[in-house]
């Protein structure tokens, strides 16, 4: 399994949100099913990652009680916390995500050249 | 002031904590964010830990288990304490090299490497650690001795022994005594059959809080606490009770049903808060006694400022009120007075005229000419309006009374004393008397004034206000002096219609002076 770098966790935690609102949980939980298990976003990672975000405007929250199956419905439910992706983030997020498709045609245009030769060969 | 009399008490049970709290608790005491940002971060991580323990229900994990995976996966507590708190107080690069220049030089002072402790004051403070998921607690006493160098590290190697053991072990190898006394019997005896395996170099701070770690399956979180060469292993929870102190607050500003709704408030947001763990209430007299933690007395002492001002606000208010009723009522207690007076000199003026009448018809008693009948229909006229005067005085008489009374209800007994008259002061049945004024800016001198002249007329038949309008007005009266205000003010205001009394004097002076 590999660890998501911050700079790759902001882009991966706001396509996450693309999608739709969701909460700290389940983006974690959506990182690790989308990438087959291979990244993952550690709550000390995450949970600072979202406060940046909600800070910067990126995102926008709200407030959600939830309660156990089977519990009381006159009791009081734990407090969930809603992440939704705000046109700025979605305006960052696009920048982002052409930012890295350019770097990432830049490094295949290096891995391209240094493997062609071998291939040649091979 | 009414005084609290009863003594309430009402004692806040801590209630029943799992692991996750407890874990929480610790967390959140670490976080330097505002107390509403404590509440969400601890809202969110709750709710984290606890969906992340429900999937690991369902994949077959025992409970404790599952817990200890949830909570390890966190992460490092202190760690994550410090990362939380730096993304709630990230400013702007520039301002952050500052704040960091400032938080470096504040944790220079109160800690080391790695340790958390309680400081002097018993408020938690907290530094990075690096291992273990929560705080070693540390005495103030200790904290200069130790932060003097970095801790020292040593090889730890145990295979598969008692956890109570390990601990005694390891704290033994860095020079220590262990003293588990204050644990509870049953939980000694966990600790006695759990096996633990350590291998590895570690701190003292590191191998306890990796033994702790282990530990966390309990209903109760471990912590420990140096003192001189013992540590002391002991629950957070009573590490927490020995926070606490008794703290005694004076609630002399309020009234019995203020002090009650603080008393009320105190135990909605203290005692069901975040700090409710040994909250303790009571009033004695006007007295709060609050046996609490720290951070409980820190919002007692907010809710009780926060009220204290409401308090003073709303009393301000009432007294603003009342003084206004009160000058509403003193208007028209003069108003009344001032019309009794002239009332009872109408009626004086037509008795006499009447009695005139009578005398004069006595000689016509024989005649029945016109002269006799329009002296009758005078004399019935009077009659009539005598009555009508007489009826007149009776309601105001009771009207008097009535303000009279209101006024000497409130506050102004000493102006009724100074503003009424004895009977020896009415006006005389001649209808005149003397009055004088003294001073600047009229015609200084003794007058001799018809009854029921006022303030206002005795004013302008001495010389009028266009001259000296700014000149200030007292009037005295058997033997208490009162100023009134402006020459102006005095004639177009609410002393406009004081009626002059015999012997009154009215004292002018220039406005300068």
């Amino acid at each position: 399994m590999l660890t998501l770098k911050q700079d790759h966790s902001e882009l991966v935690v706001l396509s996450v949100l693309a999608i739709g609102p969701s909460y700290g949980y389940a983006i974690s939980k959506a990182i690790a099913a989308r990438s087959d298990g291979h990244f993952k976003l550690s709550p000390s990672g995450m949970y600072p990652l979202l406060t940046k975000l909600e800070k910067n405007g990126l995102v926008t929250t709200s407030w959600e009680e939830v309660k156990a199956a089977g519990a009381d419905p006159d009791s009081t439910g734990r407090r969930r916390k809603w992440y939704t992706l705000s046109p700025k983030g979605h305006k960052q997020l696009a920048k982002r995500i052409e930012l890295h498709r350019q770097t990432q045609s830049i490094i295949d245009g290096f891995v391209s050249q240094s493997t062609t030769p071998e291939l040649a060969n091979g | 002031m009414t005084k609290l009399t009863q003594k309430t008490r009402i004692k806040i049970e801590p209630s029943s904590r799992d692991s996750i709290s407890s874990w929480l608790d610790v967390l959140t005491s670490m976080l330097a964010v505002p107390d509403a940002q404590r509440a969400q971060v601890r809202d969110e991580l709750e709710d984290h830990l606890r969906s992340r323990v429900d999937d690991l229900l369902i994949v077959g994990k025992p409970e404790p288990e599952a817990v200890q995976i949830a909570v390890a996966e966190l992460g490092e507590t202190a760690e994550l304490a410090k990362l939380i708190t730096h993304a709630h107080t990230r400013t702007n690069p520039r301002r952050k090299i500052m704040n960091a220049t400032l938080i470096a030089a504040a944790l220079a002072g109160m800690s080391f490497g790695g340790y958390t402790f309680i400081n002097g004051t018993g408020a938690p403070s907290t530094t990075p650690s690096n291992g273990g998921a929560v705080p070693v607690v540390v005495p103030g006493e200790t904290r200069k001795e130790i932060a003097k160098s970095e801790p020292p590290t040593r090889m730890v190697n145990i295979e598969d022994q008692p956890l109570l053991f390990t601990f005694q072990q390891v704290a033994s190898d860095f020079g220590y005594t262990l003293n588990a006394q204050s644990l509870p019997i049953p939980m000694v005896r966990d600790l006695q059959n759990r096996l633990v395996r350590v291998n590895g170099e570690y701190t003292l701070e590191g191998v306890m809080q990796y033994l702790i770690m282990t530990s966390l399956q309990h209903a109760t979180v471990l912590t420990t606490e140096i003192h001189g060469d013992g540590i002391e292993l002991l629950t957070y929870e009573e590490s927490l009770r020995r926070e606490t102190a008794v703290k005694t607050y004076s609630l002399d500003w309020s009234n019995f049903e203020t002090a009650q709704n603080v008393f009320h408030t105190l135990q909605e947001v203290v005692g069901n808060g975040q700090y409710s763990q040994f909250f303790t209430a009571s009033f004695i007299g006007d007295q709060l006694v609050v046996d609490a933690r720290p951070q409980a007395h820190e919002q007692v002492e907010n809710i009780l400022s926060k009220a204290k001002l409401a308090y003073e606000a709303l009393a301000l208010k009432e007294k603003t009120r009342q003084e206004y009723t009160i000058a509403r009522i003193k208007d028209e207690y003069e108003r009344v007075q001032s019309e009794l007076v002239t009332v009872k000199k109408e009626k004086s003026i037509e008795g006499n005229a009447n009695q005139t009448l009578r005398l004069q018809i006595i000689p016509m008693r024989d005649r029945q000419d016109e002269a006799r009948k329009k002296i009758e229909m005078e004399i019935v006229d009077h009659e009539q309006r005598l009555n009508e005067l007489g009826f007149q005085i009776e309601e105001l008489e009771m009207r008097h009374t009535c303000l009279r009374e209101l006024l000497i209800d409130s506050e102004y007994e000493a102006l009724i004393n100074f503003l009424e008259t004895s009977p020896q002061d009415q006006p005389s049945a001649s209808g005149r008397h003397t009055a004088t004024i003294s001073g600047d800016g009229l015609r200084a001198g003794k007058y001799e004034v018809p009854a029921g002249l006022t303030l206002s007329r005795f004013i302008a038949s001495a010389g009028g206000y266009d001259a000296a309008g700014d000149a200030r007005v007292s009037l005295k009266r058997l033997g208490s002096t009162r100023e009134l205000g402006t020459i102006r003010e005095v004639v177009t205001g609410q002393w406009s219609d004081i009626v002059i009394f015999a012997d009154d004097e009215i004292i002018i002076s220039a406005a300068n002076d």
